[in-house]
């Protein structure tokens, strides 16, 4: 299977990049100076969206914001962590995320060719659906804290342990100079738009067939064969679509090529489509595809900020 | 005489038979292939050639056009 390599950044000391203020973190997140600065703390529960308790605002700039570690997928083909990431004014240049890696921290950074780099450059917009990329944006939540907005993004990788931590203030971030390299595996997915929230169970049962996303758009597996065995189990009425990308073959469940949109084509370039079942009911067809376009919207990130 | 209507067959019209399905090739498990062709769809930049493959589904390979 294809591999995905990420560079990342290792954070230590504060890099030529970060001006240096009066207001700024220093490199080890543990000695703060942020006057007016504050942490986000987020919630790691399911849910938290719907009743608000997705957020805190702690005064401590070294407070870790989020442990999100899925740990049912260790030892799958991949797993998906949800982050929140300041996009404030001038982040471009900047790191994103601070990792935590068992002890030791990784700064990811904007990488030129990376799907966050071609974000930031707005080659590619939020909510773009990146099949077979280790980074994605699948939406922009919009939560204000004065002047500073966060965005969420979401990385697939194949971490053991993660955690993430943040410092903001006045716009500063922690970053650091030190190189560091990993990759992902891609895998075949499956293509089948759930609502992680309404759905939960269903995330759970795809959870134990192959490692899924919070996204709720494409989940990697093992080999395209078993999944489309769990989906035909678990999603007999539904629309969905499994991509094998060792054949390069995009299998069609309750659909046709007619509700695949280009744009998913244009990203897999399958060499062959193959129907398994024919939809017997157009509107399960065309539900799958205006889930499909919805999440892939294109909407130009700052467009929605004030 | 037809053989399935048991009419007469019209003056100066042949027999009716099945459409003859257009032969193309395509580049299938490193190698080329004549396959029935069922039709064409266009997707984005790809077109795609419509047949049944041996696995009896209705499959769709990218044309080497």
């Amino acid at each position: 299977m294809p591999f995905v390599t990420i560079q990342a950044h290792l954070a230590y000391g504060a890099d030529w990049k970060d001006p240096v203020t009066d207001k700024y973190c220093t490199s080890d997140l543990s000695n703060c100076i942020v006057g007016a600065g504050r942490a986000i703390v987020t919630a790691t529960s399911p849910g938290c969206e719907s009743n608000g308790t997705c957020f805190a605002v702690s005064p401590y700039c070294n407070t870790e914001i989020v442990v999100y570690y899925d740990g049912s997928s260790v030892n799958k083909s991949g797993f998906n962590i949800r982050w929140w990431y300041h996009i404030g004014a001038s982040f471009y240049g900047y790191p994103l995320f601070v990792l935590s890696l068992d002890g030791g921290r990784v700064d990811t950074f904007l990488i030129n060719g990376t799907p966050a780099s071609a974000y930031v450059l707005r080659l590619v917009d939020i909510n773009t659906y990146l099949p077979l990329s280790s980074l994605w944006f699948p939406y922009i939540k919009q939560y204000q804290y004065g002047t500073e907005y966060l965005a969420v993004a979401e990385y697939t990788g194949g971490f053991r342990k993660v955690s993430l931590y943040h410092c903001v203030g006045a716009n500063q971030w922690i970053i650091g100079v030190v190189g560091y390299l990993f990759t992902a595996e891609s895998s075949p997915s499956a293509i089948i738009p759930l609502d992680y929230y309404n759905e939960y169970v269903k995330y759970q049962e795809l959870r134990q067939a192959f490692a899924y996303s919070y996204s709720g758009l494409d989940q990697h597996g093992w080999n395209a064969d078993d999944m489309i065995r769990v989906l035909r189990e678990l999603f007999p009425d539904r629309a969905w679509a499994v991509f094998d990308d060792r054949q390069y073959v995009l299998y069609l469940y309750n659909l046709t090529p007619d509700y695949v949109p280009d744009w998913l084509i244009e990203k897999l370039a399958p060499t062959a489509m193959k129907v398994l079942k024919a939809p017997a009911d157009a509107a399960v067809a065309k539900a799958w595809l205006d889930l499909l376009n919805e999440r892939n919207a294109q909407i130009p990130p700052q467009a929605e900020l004030p | 005489m037809s053989g399935k209507t048991g009419k007469p067959d019209s003056p100066g019209h042949p027999p009716s038979t099945p459409p003859v399905k257009k032969k193309v090739k395509i580049r299938k498990g490193g190698r080329w292939v004549d396959v029935d062709m069922d039709g064409e769809v266009k997707k984005g930049r790809f077109k795609y050639v419509k047949f049944v493959d041996d696995d009896g589904l209705d499959t769709y390979w990218i044309s080497p056009e």
